[in-house]
């Protein structure tokens, strides 16, 4: 459970709260990069820590993120002309180039007040199909995080967006906790046997590891009378959760990236990367496993105003949860928390460790920046390529640190309990 | 309920409420060192906050000290998650208990 307070330090991530600054000095995924595939293209409204943007991609490629309303009376950018290198708005013509500097102001007698006239706007980088940004102060923006996955041969990572009405924090948890797993994506009825793993053992053994990243955990569960089954996942500050491949065909080699973006203190951009080095994702089946059906605006088509068409009779002959879709189940029982989950209320147990290890990182650091420190996971000195996520067997005579332990680059110095 | 006493790297199990299991979790509260530890602490003092929330009472423990325990569980809980004060959260534990028996 979390305080009252800790909690709204958890949640709130507006500008001038601690955890929306602390968000501000991470790169994040804001949009696809089909979204302004188009140089001069239509622009785009999106909504990142709770502020309103507008994205384009001008003459020259170069893509643009400025605060949606014009600094003249606040008229929507993204009504805008996009041509000649700006976005002009529609109002009395006033026109802004990528850097957020005002180039024209047609309507007034002189030029000098362009010159002295600028919109926020915050820089941006293209990496993985998607559209990064910065939103932090910018003498402190760190380098660009070369995540592998961003960097592997065409078709090999594909990215997918989906909006989840639900605040990021209770969107996070639901990947940090693998106890779930075995009951929410039950392929079969309660009362039905069933074949996998994480099924079959619904009590894994947590054990979890601070890192300089943020922090890695172990889920164990017995797999015969002699091995352990071990799922090793990254989380990733301040919102990733790098999760290992599990199953067969598409997914044997296939790894998950998520990022939970936070779109304002109620609603998050929940980002996956699928990547897998020796085959191309299987996009198809991943938006029908997924059951990632949107529409323009990315919400889901099974969200809860239709109550994800929950099945009653699939509940009793196939999928338990009777929701049709690996994140139409995880975004169901995530929304229906509440829009902003109350931690205050909540009755805990032994499953629930990385959830609580995952809330006092979070916490942590937005106090360190609070109190004027740089939170190591900021710009972490190390290769981003030697956070795998995995899964592996191991002899019941061992532990699963032993079979894959921490590289020393990754390991956070140690700091002592007080 | 399943124990491994010494072992500060897991978090115990906690299905009851006696005083003496109370007292070894400030005994393991006092004895830890790293950042995990108190993860693995944070969570134990959940379970038993969970325990209080739902009704269950310490044997011995007279009814005024049954409410002022559930109180002082969620400061000894912040003790641990936010100021990482084990000295201060395990002797909030301790007095907690003092009315037991």
């Amino acid at each position: 459970m979390l305080s009252p307070a800790d909690n709204e330090l958890l949640v709130r991530v507006g500008a001038e709260a601690p955890m929306g600054k602390l968000m501000r000095r991470y790169w994040m995924p804001a949009l696809l990069e089909s979204e302004v595939a188009e140089p001069d293209g239509k622009p785009v409204r999106i909504r990142l820590l709770g502020e309103d943007l507008v994205a384009f991609r001008d003459t020259q490629g170069r893509v643009g993120l400025l605060d949606e309303h014009c600094p003249h009376r606040s008229a929507s950018l993204a009504l805008g002309v996009n041509e000649q290198c700006g976005l002009r708005c529609l109002f009395h013509g006033w026109k802004f180039d990528v850097t957020g500097q005002c180039v024209e102001t047609p309507t007034e007698p002189e030029n000098r007040l362009a010159k002295r006239m600028r919109v926020k706007a915050y820089p941006t980088h293209i990496a993985g199909g998607m559209v990064w940004t910065y939103m932090g102060p910018a003498e402190a923006c760190p380098p660009f995080p070369d995540f592998p996955w961003l960097k592997m041969a065409p078709g090999h990572a594909v990215p997918f967006k989906i909006l989840e009405d639900a605040n990021y924090a209770q969107a996070v948890e639901g990947t940090v906790d693998s106890a779930h797993a075995g009951v929410l994506h039950r392929h079969v009825p309660w009362t039905h046997e069933t074949t996998w793993t994480h099924e079959k053992d619904l009590q894994p053994r947590l054990e979890v590891e601070f890192t300089k990243y943020g922090m890695r955990y172990g889920a164990i569960r017995s797999f015969d009378a002699e091995r352990s089954h071990a799922r090793v996942t990254h989380v990733v500050m301040p919102f990733w959760t790098m999760i290992p491949p599990d199953g067969f065909g598409p997914r044997k080699n296939r790894r998950l990236s998520n990022a939970f973006v936070p779109r304002d203190d109620e609603s998050t951009w929940h980002i996956q990367w699928f990547f897998d080095d020796s085959q191309p994702i299987d996009v198809a089946y991943r938006i029908e496993e997924g059951g990632h059906w949107i529409d323009e605006n990315f919400r889901k088509r099974l969200n809860r105003d239709n109550w994800y068409e929950q099945d009653r009779q699939l509940m009793k002959t196939g999928l338990m949860s009777g929701l049709r879709g690996v994140v139409t189940q995880d975004h169901a029982v995530c929304e229906t928390q509440g829009r902003i989950l109350d931690r205050s209320k909540e009755h805990l147990g032994s499953s629930d460790l990385a959830v609580v290890a995952w809330r006092r990182l979070m916490l942590q650091a937005a106090r360190e920046l609070q109190a004027g420190k740089t939170p190591i996971s900021i710009a972490p000195d190390i290769s981003w390529d030697a956070l795998v996520a995995e899964t592996f067997l191991f002899p019941k005579t061992s532990s699963w640190k032993a079979v894959s332990p921490l590289p020393q680059q990754l390991a956070a110095p140690k700091a002592a309990a007080g | 309920m399943s124990e491994v006493a010494g072992d500060l790297d897991v978090a115990l199990e906690i299905s009851e409420l006696r005083r003496d299991l109370l007292l070894l979790l400030a005994t393991r509260i006092e004895r830890s060192k790293t950042v995990e530890h108190l993860v693995y602490r944070e969570l134990e003092i959940d379970q038993v906050w969970r325990l209080l929330d739902a009704g269950e009472a310490v044997p011995g423990l007279p009814v005024a000290s049954q409410s002022r325990l559930r109180a002082e569980i969620e400061k000894v809980h912040d003790y641990i998650g936010v100021d990482g004060d084990v000295q201060r959260a395990a002797s909030a534990l301790r007095s907690a208990l003092s009315g037991a028996q």
